[in-house]
């Protein structure tokens, strides 16, 4: 009894640590961050009946927004917020959005943070057609506002989410499990859109392209740790997290599973591939893979490697001297790599 | 009617003033889809292979070179609706329910769903980063917004078809949203390849509304058999949407006879009825007269230009669109 009593608490007290630090990162952006909101609302309204409630419900059920919060920031990291960067921030979430909904569709998934995703209440081809109808709007917007600098940073990203994507696909049906491949594919699908955005807040707000550079590199690193992280969920870091096992039911190699297997016998691997393969419907042999993939140490494996790439994002940050911004990144960077979900 | 005795030309005939710019063109096209991932590689072939008679670019290289002299942002507007045309084609292969069925079918809906977006994303971001490296901005704006309004349109379609709607104002405003923007910014697209007047670039755009909008009506009439030959298609109201001899009929109809039709409209085996029951209430003939006043209105913005072998081929154009045996 007292175990769970304890237990308890230390999940009351991570929230409560956790909610109150998110905070505290937004102080120095607050009022930013509402402008930025505001625009975004502006951004999705639409005299479609459907689509406007479409919209709504995709906005009450919003993520933490982290990507803006780093583009706000790199721009303050390099001088004043200014229009270019909510232009900025704008473009970078309703892509992110827009790349969230046919994702889901890709993975025919019917959750979405908890809650039933566009496809699953709307069918696929609603959910197709608002996907593209946030990516032209996008478009549409900074077209409008001449925001070409800001077009020309985003449109490698662009690429490399739907290049990542395709890899992605085709690896899931060959299973693939090199390492290498797994990082291609997360610096493409999730690392060059944050990437991409720290860039273009740090160009809206400075022309020194050595700068710019270094803040891209820095959205890369946190990126891929962020990612690595959404990773781990996967398995339940830790007590609070039950695990998901939703990576191996679409078929996803992660990085956990790529090293227990790469360091499994042949038999071991053999059996564990063809559960991913054949039996990823199976709660109790998906179970097996998450029992197998914690024994083998893969969850510490890719612990370490996420802070690896977290002290890099550090190291670059800083070589910047200290200000507010800087603090808020570090504390942004420490909240992706330490969040509870 | 008001469009006497003008003789149908033959495509060929039409495309003559562009002939040399519809190859590079070709050519361009097929270079520009070329992807070094394979499985990527084999469905945009595959597309291009199936390619028709490329109507859309047809609209460009015309409306381009009836406002002066074809140039590189002319193959670019044309490289970039046909890139967004055969995008959005490929997302309207994604088909709902993938999942309601289990068993083989249900995977290979899954595998098609995930390719159809997959492969339509890929041909957006395609349009997309050609339109940045060339700094073709305004082209890309004319198009991204047709893009968005073919989407609004789409859902626009989906919402009134599930509430059995079938107002007349709504019915034009879906067609005019998801059918004619694309024909719109084509031809709009064109004429800003070679001009900077903003009524003659205005004039085209609105030419390219009228014509797509009449191309649709034919389109609708096909459906119920209407060029004598050919046996009626059907009118499946989930996947066509409301068409216009429907929506006239429906709307001039007594309450009863209504709701008796709206319940047998996505019965195959009503068809004959529901057509029987169009025919009879002038829908047909009301759909024909609305086309043609579309037809009257494009080839009037036409004769507002001074004439050329380019008006003349678009003329032609006009013509073909409504003259067509399918």
């Amino acid at each position: 009894m007292q175990d769970v009593k304890n237990d308890l608490l230390g999940i009351l007290n991570s929230n409560l640590i956790m909610i109150k630090s998110l905070e505290t990162i937004k102080q120095p952006i607050e009022e930013e961050l509402k402008v930025f909101e505001k625009m975004f609302q502006e951004a999705m309204q639409s005299p479609v009946l459907l689509l406007e409630k479409i919209n709504n419900y995709i906005l009450e059920r919003k993520g933490k927004q982290m990507r803006p919060m780093f583009i706000l920031l790199s721009a303050q990291l390099c001088g004043k917020i200014n229009d270019g960067t909510y232009h900025a921030a704008t473009f970078v979430e309703l892509l992110h959005t827009a790349t969230l909904i046919h994702d889901d569709v890709v993975d025919d998934a019917n959750e979405r943070r908890g809650s039933a995703s566009v496809n699953a209440l709307w069918k696929n081809k609603v959910a197709v057609t608002v996907g593209d109808y946030w990516f032209t709007q996008a478009l549409i917007i900074s077209l409008k506002h001449k925001q070409y600098r800001l077009l020309e940073i985003v449109s490698h990203a662009v690429k490399a989410l739907i290049e990542g994507e395709l890899l992605q696909s085709e690896k899931a049906r060959k299973l693939d499990i090199e390492e290498d491949i797994y990082f291609e594919i997360i610096r493409q699908k999730t690392a060059s859109l944050i990437a991409a955005g720290c860039a273009a807040g740090a160009a809206s707000a400075t022309e020194d392209v050595e700068l710019i550079e270094k803040i891209r590199l820095f959205g890369e690193k946190i990126g891929i740790a962020f990612q690595i992280k959404d990773d781990l969920f996967d398995y339940g870091t830790d007590d609070v997290g039950k695990p998901l096992g939703i990576d191996i039911k679409e078929k996803k190699m992660t990085l956990p599973l790529i090293y227990a297997l790469n360091n499994a016998t042949r038999s071991d691997k053999k059996h564990i591939i063809n559960i991913v393969k054949k039996h990823n419907e199976n709660a109790e042999k998906v179970n097996e893979v998450i029992e197998f993939v914690r024994a083998s140490g893969g969850l510490e494996y890719a612990e370490k490697v996420m802070l690896e790439y977290r002290a890099d994002a550090f190291e670059i940050l800083h070589s910047f001297p200290t200000s507010p911004a800087r603090e808020s990144l570090e504390d942004l960077v420490n909240f992706s790599t330490d969040r509870k979900k | 009617m008001i469009q006497p005795s003008r003789q149908a030309r033959s495509i060929k005939t039409i495309k003559r003033p562009i002939e040399k710019e519809l190859k590079i063109f070709e050519q361009r096209f097929r270079e520009d889809m070329r992807s070094h991932v394979p499985l990527l590689d084999k469905i945009t072939y595959y597309i291009v292979q199936r390619k028709g008679k490329q109507v859309r670019p047809m609209f460009v290289f015309l409306c381009a070179k009836i406002c002066g002299e074809i140039d590189a942002a002319s193959y670019h507007a044309a490289s970039l609706v046909e890139l967004l045309h055969t995008a959005t084609l490929v997302h309207d292969d994604v088909v709902d329910d993938s999942n309601e069925s289990q068993g083989f079918f249900s995977l290979n809906a899954i595998w098609k769903n995930k390719i159809a977006v997959l492969v339509g994303d890929y041909l957006l971001q395609k349009g997309f980063l050609i339109a940045l490296k060339n700094k073709r901005f305004e082209l890309l704006e004319i198009v991204a917004e047709a893009v968005k309004e073919m989407s609004e349109g789409e859902l626009l379609a989906i919402s009134k078809a599930r509430k059995f709607d079938f107002d007349e104002k709504n019915y034009f405003e879906i067609v005019r949203k998801k059918t004619a923007s694309l024909i719109s910014a084509a031809c709009m697209a064109g004429a800003t390849s070679t001009t900077e007047d903003e009524e003659t670039i205005r004039k085209m755009k609105l030419f390219g509304e009228k014509i797509g909008i009449a191309f649709q009506l034919r389109d609708e009439l096909f459906d119920f058999g209407s060029n004598g030959t050919s046996k009626p298609l059907g009118i499946d109201l989930k996947e066509k949407g409301i068409s216009l001899p429907l929506v006239y009929a429906l709307n001039n109809a007594s309450d009863s006879a209504q709701r008796k039709i709206i319940n047998y409209i996505n019965n195959d085996e009503k068809l004959e009825e529901v057509i029987a029951f169009v025919k009879a209430s002038g829908g047909i003939e009301y759909a024909q007269k609305a086309m043609q006043k579309y037809r009257q209105e494009a080839t009037e913005i036409l004769q507002s230009l001074p004439a050329s072998e380019a008006r003349t081929s678009l003329e032609d154009l006009v013509d073909y669109v409504i003259e067509r045996k399918r």
